[in-house]
C-alpha cells in the first residue's frame, strides 16, 4: 500500500454515510422497546442499514479513484441553500398568508433569482411585468385544476 | 362468448363511448400532474358515476383508471417525476431518453406498450378470473414478504455498478416506512413524540418531494435554459412500432408479470412493473443500455403496469376482496349499485360484469387513440424555459402536498423527502429504491409480523417457510436476483476494462 492510499480523505458521502448509521442506532434503540414478535422487522431493518452503511464505506476507500462514484463531490452552493430556504419560507405562507399572495410572490421571486447566473439567454430580455404576468398566470391555472375542476381543498389562511 | 359479445352491446353507444373518452381525457391529465393519483380521480368520479348508472358508471371509473395509471409515464419520461408509484422503473430510462432529445419516442413507446399490456390484462381478467381469484388465495403473509423481497432485490438489482447503495436506499425507505402505526399490532412507533408522525410518512408527498421537489431543484440547478433539446421526430411512431414489434417477447413477459402480480392482493403495480424491468434487463442482449436510455425499459414498465390495471380486479370481482386502493374503490361504486362483488356476481349480475369487462377493452382503444393526441401536447412540456418550469413545479408539488393530504404536514413530509432526494441526487445515491422501500415496507413488515405468528405453532420460523413452496420459490428467486446482480456487475466492470485495454492499445 503506497502512502497516498494510506490517508484518510472525508467527504459528504461519509458524513451521510456515518448519519443514517446513526439513525438507524436510533430506531434500534427505539425496536427494543417494542413487544415481540414484532420488533423482529424493525431490528432486521435497522442491522441492514448499518451494515450496509459499513460496507459502503468501505467500499468508498477500496474503489478506485478514477471511478466515476469518487467523482461524486458534491459543490453545495448559497443558491442550493437559498433555494431551499425560499421553499420552506413558501410553505409557512402558503398556511399563514394564503394561496395566491404567496405562490404570486414566490413565483415572481424565483424567476428574478433564475436570471443570476444565466448568460446570454432569452429570460434576460425579460421584463419584471412579464414576469409577474407569468407568475400570475401559473397560480390561476394550478388554483384552476385543483380547486375548480377537481374540488380539491387548498390551505385555509387569512388571505384568500 | 355470448355474454361478453352482450357486454359490448350495452356499452356501444354514444353516450357511454362520450363518458369514456372525457374519463380518459381526464384520467391522463391527473396520472400526468404530480401528486394526484388514480384513487383520487376515480374517488372524485364515484358522485357523477353513481348518477350515471351501474354500466355506463362503471366504464367510466375503468377508463380513469386505466388511463390515469397510463398518464403516470407521462411525467416520469418528461420530468424524471413518476405520476404514480408504478411508474417508477419508466423514469429510469424514459429521462434519459428525454435527455437525448428522444421524448416522443419513450412517450408514444409508453402509451403503445400501455395500451397492449392493458388488453392483455383485460383478457386474463375475462378467461380465467374465476380460476386465478382461487389461487390468489394460496398467497399467505410468508409469500408476501417473500414478494416483497423480491422487489426490494429486484430494484436493488437495477442500480447499475452500486448495488450496495441500491440496497442502503432501499432500506432507508423501509425505515421511513416504519414511522407511525404497526400495520400488524397497531402501536404507535418511531415518532419520536412527535404527534403528526402517528400517521407515518404518507405514501404520495413522500413520492412527491423524491422525486418531483428534488428534480425540481436539480432542474433550478442544470445548465442551459430548457431542461433537454425537444424536435418533433418525423415518423417516430412507425419507428416506435417496430420497436414495439422487435421487443414481442418483453412485452409478452411484461404482460403476463403484470397480470400474475396484479391478481395478488395488496401487492400493486409498483411491484409489478420493477419485477418486469429487471427481467427485460435481465434478458436483453445488451444490459448495459438499460438506465441509460433503453426504450425496452420504457415498454417492459409500462406494459407491467398496465395489465395489472384489469388483474388487479380479479381478487374484487371473484372474492370480493379488493387488491388494492383502487380496487377498492371501484368495489364501493359496486356496491353503491346494489351489486355484491365476490363469486355471486356472476350468477346475479352477470350481465354488468361482462359490460365491465368489455369497456375495460374499449378503454384500452379509446386510450390509443386520445393517447396519440396526448402525447403531442405533453411533449410540448419541455419548450417551456427551465426558469418557468422549476418554481411552478415546485409550487404544484405544494399545492399537490396538500391536495393529497389535505394537511400542511404533508407538505413538510413533501419539503423533508425533496431535501433528502436532491441531497442523495448530489451524492450519487439512487432514489428509485428508496421510493420502493417505502411503498413495499408496510406489505413487508405486515407479512413478516403474520408469518412470525403463524410460525408460533411451528418448530421454526425456517422450517415454517421451507413447508410452502411458493414463499420458498419467492426467497429463492430473491437470492438467485442479487447474485446474478452481482455476477452481470462483475462481468461488465471486467468488459470495460478489457474494452479500455484494446484502446489503450
Amino acid at each position: 500500500m503506497t502512502k497516498s492510499q494510506l490517508v484518510i480523505r472525508f467527504s459528504v458521502i461519509d458524513l451521510f454515510l456515518v448519519l443514517v448509521a446513526g439513525v438507524a442506532l436510533v430506531f434500534w434503540q427505539e425496536a427494543n422497546g417494542l413487544i415481540k414478535p414484532f420488533d423482529a422487522y424493525p431490528k432486521l431493518v435497522c442491522a441492514s442499514i448499518f451494515a450496509l452503511s459499513f460496507a459502503c464505506l468501505i467500499h468508498q476507500r477500496l474503489i478506485r479513484p478514477d471511478s466515476k462514484v469518487r467523482k461524486s463531490k458534491t459543490k453545495i452552493q448559497i443558491r442550493t441553500w437559498s433555494m431551499i430556504a425560499g421553499i420552506a419560507v413558501y410553505i409557512v405562507c402558503i398556511s399563514t398568508i394564503g394561496y395566491f399572495v404567496s405562490t404570486f410572490v414566490y413565483l415572481v421571486a424565483m424567476l428574478q433569482i433564475g436570471r443570476f447566473g444565466i448568460d446570454k439567454e432569452f429570460l434576460e430580455t425579460k421584463t419584471l411585468l412579464w414576469d409577474s404576468l407569468v407568475a400570475g398566470a401559473v397560480s390561476v391555472v394550478i388554483a384552476i385544476v385543483f380547486k375548480l375542476s377537481l374540488n380539491l381543498v387548498f390551505p385555509s389562511a387569512w388571505l384568500f | 362468448m355470448q355474454e361478453l359479445l352482450s357486454g359490448f352491446t350495452d356499452i356501444l353507444n354514444f353516450q357511454t363511448l362520450l363518458v369514456m373518452c372525457l374519463a380518459i381525457t381526464g384520467g391522463i391529465v391527473v396520472g400526468t400532474l404530480p401528486g394526484l393519483s388514480s384513487v383520487m380521480a376515480i374517488s372524485l368520479m364515484l358522485p357523477i358515476a353513481y348518477g350515471f348508472g351501474p354500466v355506463v358508471g362503471l366504464s367510466m371509473l375503468g377508463a380513469i383508471y386505466t388511463a390515469a395509471l397510463y398518464g403516470g409515464a407521462n411525467s416520469a419520461i418528461l420530468l424524471n417525476t413518476p405520476g404514480t408509484p408504478s411508474s417508477l422503473p419508466t423514469a429510469f430510462d424514459g429521462f434519459p431518453l428525454t435527455k437525448q432529445g428522444k421524448a416522443d419516442r419513450a412517450l408514444y413507446g409508453a402509451l403503445f406498450a400501455s395500451v397492449i399490456g392493458g388488453l392483455f390484462g383485460t383478457i386474463v381478467l375475462i378467461v380465467a378470473f374465476e380460476p386465478l381469484a382461487n389461487l390468489s388465495l394460496k398467497f399467505g403473509p410468508p409469500e408476501f414478504f417473500g414478494l416483497s423481497c423480491l422487489g426490494l432485490c429486484a430494484v436493488a438489482a437495477i442500480s447499475e455498478g452500486q448495488i450496495l447503495r441500491g440496497l442502503l436506499s432501499a432500506c432507508i425507505g423501509l425505515m421511513l416506512s416504519m414511522i407511525g402505526q404497526d400495520p400488524v399490532s397497531g402501536d404507535v412507533r418511531f415518532t419520536f413524540g412527535i404527534y403528526p408522525l402517528i400517521s407515518g410518512v404518507e405514501i404520495i408527498p413522500a413520492l412527491l418531494g423524491l422525486f418531483s421537489l428534488s428534480q425540481a431543484m436539480n432542474i433550478l440547478e442544470m445548465k442551459g435554459s430548457h431542461i433537454a433539446p425537444y424536435k418533433a421526430e418525423p415518423g417516430v411512431i412507425k419507428l416506435v412500432a417496430r420497436k414495439i414489434s422487435a421487443a414481442w417477447s418483453t412485452l409478452l413477459r411484461s404482460s403476463i408479470i403484470g397480470s400474475i402480480v396484479g391478481i395478488l392482493p395488496g401487492a400493486g403495480g409498483a411491484i409489478a412493473s420493477i419485477i418486469s424491468y429487471n427481467e427485460a434487463r435481465r434478458t436483453a442482449k445488451d444490459p448495459s443500455q438499460f438506465g441509460k436510455g433503453a426504450i425496452e425499459g420504457v415498454i417492459a414498465s409500462e406494459s407491467a403496469n398496465n395489465a395489472q390495471v384489469s388483474s388487479s380486479l380479479v381478487p374484487m370481482m371473484g372474492l370480493g376482496i379488493p387488491g388494492n386502493v383502487n380496487a377498492a374503490v371501484i368495489m364501493g361504486a359496486l356496491m353503491s349499485f346494489g351489486i355484491q362483488p365476490g363469486m355471486g356476481l356472476l350468477s346475479n349480475s352477470s350481465d354488468i360484469a361482462y359490460a365491465f369487462m368489455a369497456s375495460l377493452i374499449v378503454a384500452n382503444i379509446l386510450l390509443l387513440g386520445i393517447g396519440i393526441y396526448m402525447v403531442k401536447l405533453t411533449a410540448r412540456v419541455l419548450l417551456i424555459p427551465k426558469a418557468y418550469l422549476g418554481p411552478s413545479v415546485i409550487a404544484l408539488c405544494i399545492v399537490g402536498a396538500y391536495a393529497a393530504s389535505y394537511d400542511i404536514y404533508g407538505v413538510w413530509v413533501m419539503f423533508g423527502m425533496g431535501v433528502l432526494g436532491f441531497s442523495m441526487l448530489k451524492l450519487k445515491i439512487p432514489i428509485g429504491p428508496m421510493a420502493l422501500g417505502l411503498v413495499l415496507g408496510p406489505i413487508a413488515e405486515k407479512g413478516l409480523g403474520q408469518s412470525l405468528q403463524m410460525a408460533e405453532s411451528e418448530t421454526s420460523l425456517i422450517h415454517f417457510v421451507m413447508s410452502r413452496p411458493i414463499s420458498l420459490g419467492l426467497f429463492a428467486l430473491c437470492i438467485f436476483t442479487l447474485f446474478g446482480a452481482i455476477y452481470v456487475e462483475r462481468k461488465t466492470r471486467q468488459a470495460k476494462a478489457f474494452g479500455k485495454g484494446i484502446n489503450n492499445d
